[in-house]
């Protein structure tokens, strides 16, 4: 059967979290604290139809990812996924809402009623085998989101799987790979640790290296009907397929500027969760989401990709421009090149 | 397909329509069938 695939072409993504509140403790996470306000249900329904209609302006399909903290763990986590699904549903029979979220309260209960949600995807982490993970996060973690992995995908639900790469853990990606493919996960993807500030501490040639190891690893996963491997924006570097599918227009790469937005309980709004000088504002009625897309000075900035030192003479340019976020907390510079790229070592 | 009736929260002004049409022109509204995409929802719904 011809799988039938979205109405519209374009995308506009938006990364919504509901809570700062966790029950994970991971040591390179982003958020400082598990305080603060959540998303007042009472707002949901003017974010989600703002959103909307931020979305319908573009002729844009929107995609919608609820995160936290863990989302679950937010109050009226039922009513906004129900909110939002409803509305998107009003546009789109294409399943476009996804969870990021933890394992810990992925019962049977909880799996049972998420799978009547249709979710595009509900996407966990890994970050290393057994020890390594359980190090990063507690001990057993490795093996309770294994565990959800395979409940999930019992259930129909697609699981996509992160791992956040730094120096101490990047070798055992392929361990990784191979773990939560054979325990059912339908994506696995990958990005770089971003810090408070310099890097991840992966040398650039030994970075490289492993990006074209991992990627040939990953083309036979590829070539069995799997996603490709895409997040991270350097393996447009190694992979043949990147130019040539637009020229001269931004086909892929860092998403900084573009169709892309955070917005964190208190109604702040990011360029991108892993930058942190990429605030632009606070979400309002007034001060809408198309506003902020189309008009906010900080998000013109982000797409003067022209003036990204290393990238601006870089044949993949429009492909990839490096992770923005690790090339700012270690350069200070929303222009400078991305430390782990060795094209750029070598211009 | 049956589309509900939408509650108007936003105007489009003539100004942000032409920045519209230049930011899909320039590549910066994702595009779905490019499939080279760095970022994690760019190609996943294919």
């Amino acid at each position: 059967m011809k799988k039938e695939g979205p109405e519209k072409i374009n995308r506009i993504y938006l990364q919504w979290h509901l809570t700062n509140k966790c029950n994970n403790g991971c040591k390179h996470c982003y958020q400082h604290t598990h305080q603060g306000e959540d998303v007042r249900l009472d707002d949901a329904d003017a974010i989600i139809g703002d959103f909307l209609e931020c979305c319908d302006a573009f002729d844009a399909l929107p995609v919608i990812a609820l995160t936290g903290g863990d989302p679950m763990l937010h109050n009226h986590f039922w009513d906004i996924l129900a909110k939002v699904k409803a509305a998107s549903q009003s546009l789109t029979k294409f399943s476009c809402v996804s969870i990021l979220g933890n394992p810990e309260l992925l019962d049977e209960r909880n799996i049972s009623m998420l799978a009547k949600f249709n979710l595009k995807h509900f996407q966990l982490s890994i970050d290393g085998m057994e020890k390594k993970h359980d190090e990063i996060r507690y001990k057993g973690s490795f093996q309770r989101t294994m565990q959800a992995i395979r409940d999930l995908s019992k259930a129909g639900i697609p699981v996509y799987i992160m791992s956040t790469l730094s120096a101490h853990n990047f070798r055992e990606m392929f361990d990784v790979m191979k773990a939560v493919y054979d325990n059912g996960a339908q994506h696995w993807m990958f990005a770089r640790w971003v810090p408070n500030q310099g890097d991840c501490g992966i040398p650039a040639n030994e970075y490289m290296r492993f990006i074209k190891k991992i990627l040939e690893e990953h083309l036979q996963y590829e070539k069995k009907g799997y996603k490709q491997l895409r997040k991270e924006p350097l393996i447009a570097i190694c992979r043949q397929d990147s130019l040539g599918i637009e020229q001269g227009v931004v086909s892929g790469g860092c998403g900084m500027g573009s169709s892309t937005m955070t917005m964190l309980p208190d109604k702040t709004l990011m360029a991108c969760r892993r930058h942190p000088g990429s605030i632009i504002g606070k979400w309002s009625p007034k001060s809408n989401f198309l506003y902020h897309f189309v008009d906010n000075p900080k998000m013109e900035k982000y797409r003067r990709v022209e003036e990204i030192e290393g990238c601006r003479e870089c044949k993949l340019l429009k492909y990839c421009r490096g992770c923005r976020a690790v090339a700012y907390v270690a350069t200070g510079s929303d222009f400078k090149h991305d430390p782990q790229c060795l094209l750029h070592c070598h211009n | 397909m049956q589309k509900k009736k939408k509650v108007k929260y936003i105007k489009v002004t003539n100004d942000q329509k032409t920045k519209i049409r230049d930011l899909v022109a320039k590549g910066f509204v994702f595009n779905g069938k490019a499939r080279v995409c760095g970022h994690c929802d760019f190609s996943c719904g294919d």
